[in-house]
């Protein structure tokens, strides 16, 4: 039938040539707009992802000039953020509720700058995890742990970024938490035991086999 | 459903033209779909522009990174000479960041952004503003604070704004920026890291006289005993459990007579380059004392002996 109609109308006029190049350039006409949104979706997400990158870098940075000090570093620890014990920093670290803020009293910044997952922080990204890791022993005699605290953030393309930052942890006898300080690995080993910064400071100054004290700041 | 094909197909076959109200209906949904199309277009060139925009503003931000370089320097060059207050939240204005050469020398027509010119390879896009804006007072003299850039973009619905930050750590001297920098371990970072160390952990760096100098609270105290030398009152041994064995770094004795042991050779390939005090010391945390050992030959009368306490209010902080 659609045959015998096809060329019936070739024979007597143009209409159905008319309905068919209408279709057809209807169906070409949505594949263009269509191609051109993907394109432009994707654009929009490559931005996004570049500028992600480029605050979540940021982040990294801040973090690491601010707690490098370590009254600002305990100054979080004494408002409970990463827990008053050790036992609690790992408790809150499994539920995702390790929280980093801004030192209220000494700044015009306050608040919050790295919460808990899934609420507005820094550069109004969504954090998906916040945690520390185990902490790692440093001393058999000495109640002073290495953990790094790390960020994982879902960037506009679903692509999980993470930052890490090796944190010095000092508890006393019972577990509780007395002082804290970020630091580096500017030479990753790749397995433990882990050289920091500090680490590499004092096998300079004192020997190979000297390492940092992050209780008292000085190398043993 | 078969009869409404053939009423189709009858009724285009036919040779009957459209009537008014057809051709009305028929340049109304057409002026409908043009309408949305042209809207649609608009849009999607605003989309692309803004995507322009966009891109444009990051790679600026990457060459503002590129021209605070790799040394602490550069940084100083560019927002080392503002006067900077960590106590004004609103910060303070920077008017241009432009690029130094390597002998700290603007480099002519450097400029890596500007207030209220616009981004060269993008449309619409107008510095509005640069500020450097404190966000942490992490001591007396150390800031880290933010240096916030505001552009203006424009397209046909108006302008809107995107602010950028990068994070900078400052040191300041009598209302003066002495050090900065942007990477993420800063030098005086490490350089106060080496004075911690290096000095028992009651040393910190001082930016101003580039030296490592002892903490607040922190006095060498000199005996008049060249054999013993003991904290006063108020008062302990500026040492801790960790670091009683480096004793010459709180127990020290120099020869009021020029008595060393001088640079020298050995024949076993040793030298010694650097002059030797002749003395060896034994502290005692408990009591806060250094207890002197000379060797034999010298005279203890030649030698004044001194004790590094750091004050008992001070170590409990």
């Amino acid at each position: 039938m659609g045959r015998k109609y096809f060329t019936k109308n070739l024979r007597q006029d143009n209409r159905g040539f008319i309905v068919i190049s209408v279709i057809v350039m209807g169906i070409v006409i949505t594949i263009v707009i269509a191609s051109f949104l993907t394109y432009l979706q994707n654009e929009n997400t490559l931005q996004a992802r570049q500028r992600t990158r480029f605050e979540f870098e940021n982040l990294h940075t801040a973090i690491m000039m601010m707690f490098s000090t370590p009254d600002i570093c305990k100054k979080n620890i004494m408002t409970a953020r990463f827990g008053t014990s050790l036992s609690e920093l790992m408790s809150l670290s499994t539920a995702g509720a390790i929280q980093i803020f801004y030192p209220a009293s000494a700044g015009p910044d306050s608040g919050v700058m790295v919460p808990s997952p899934n609420t507005a922080s820094y550069y109004n990204k969504n954090q998906t995890k916040v945690f520390f890791t185990s902490p790692i022993k440093l001393n058999a005699t000495d109640t002073t742990y290495l953990a790094d605290l790390t960020i994982v953030v879902s960037d506009p393309a679903s692509i999980a970024r993470s930052i890490v930052i090796p944190f010095y942890l000092i508890a006393d006898t019972t577990g509780n938490l007395v002082g804290c300080m970020a630091t580096s690995y500017p030479a990753p080993t790749g397995a433990p035991p882990f050289s920091t910064m500090e680490d590499i400071l004092c096998s300079q100054i004192f020997g190979p086999t000297s390492k940092f004290q992050p209780r008292d700041h000085v190398c043993i | 459903m078969h009869l409404k094909k053939r009423t189709f197909i009858k009724y285009i076959d036919s040779n009957r033209g459209f009537s008014l109200i057809e051709s009305l209906s028929a340049i109304a949904l057409l002026a409908v779909i043009v309408f949305v199309f042209l809207g649609w277009v608009v849009n999607h060139k605003m989309g692309l522009n803004n995507i322009s925009q966009n891109s444009e503003i990051t790679n600026t931000m990457l060459r503002v990174v590129s021209a605070f370089g790799d040394e602490d320097r550069y940084c100083r060059d560019i927002i080392g000479p503002i006067a900077f207050n960590p106590t004004e939240t609103n910060g303070v204005q920077i008017g241009a960041i432009d690029y130094y050469n390597s002998i700290d020398v603007k480099i002519p027509n450097g400029n890596v952004v500007k207030i209220g010119e616009p981004l060269a390879q993008a449309q619409g896009v107008t510095t509005k503003d640069i500020r450097l804006k404190p966000s942490v007072i992490l001591d007396a003299q150390t800031v880290l604070a933010n240096l916030e850039f505001t552009f203006t973009k424009s397209n046909v619905l108006g302008p809107s704004t995107n602010v950028q930050k990068l994070p900078v750590y400052l040191t300041l001297s009598a209302g003066s920026i002495l050090t900065c920098s942007i990477s993420l371990a800063p030098s005086l970072i490490i350089s106060n890291r080496l004075c911690e160390v290096q000095e028992g952990g009651f040393s910190h760096y001082d930016p101003v006289t580039k030296t490592c100098v002892v903490n607040d609270g922190v006095k060498w105290f000199v005996s008049t005993d060249p054999l013993k030398a003991s904290c006063p009152v108020d008062f302990k041994a500026a040492t801790n459990q960790k670091n009683v064995g480096r004793n010459k770094q709180v127990c020290t004795s120099v020869s009021t007579v020029g008595t060393k042991i001088p640079p020298r050779s050995y024949k076993n390939g040793v030298v010694m380059k650097d002059n030797v005090n002749i003395f060896s010391a034994i502290l005692n945390p408990t009591t806060s004392t250094c207890k002197f050992i000379f060797l034999r030959g010298e005279k203890p009368a030649d030698f004044k002996s001194s004790i590094k306490c750091i004050s008992t209010k001070e170590a409990s902080k």
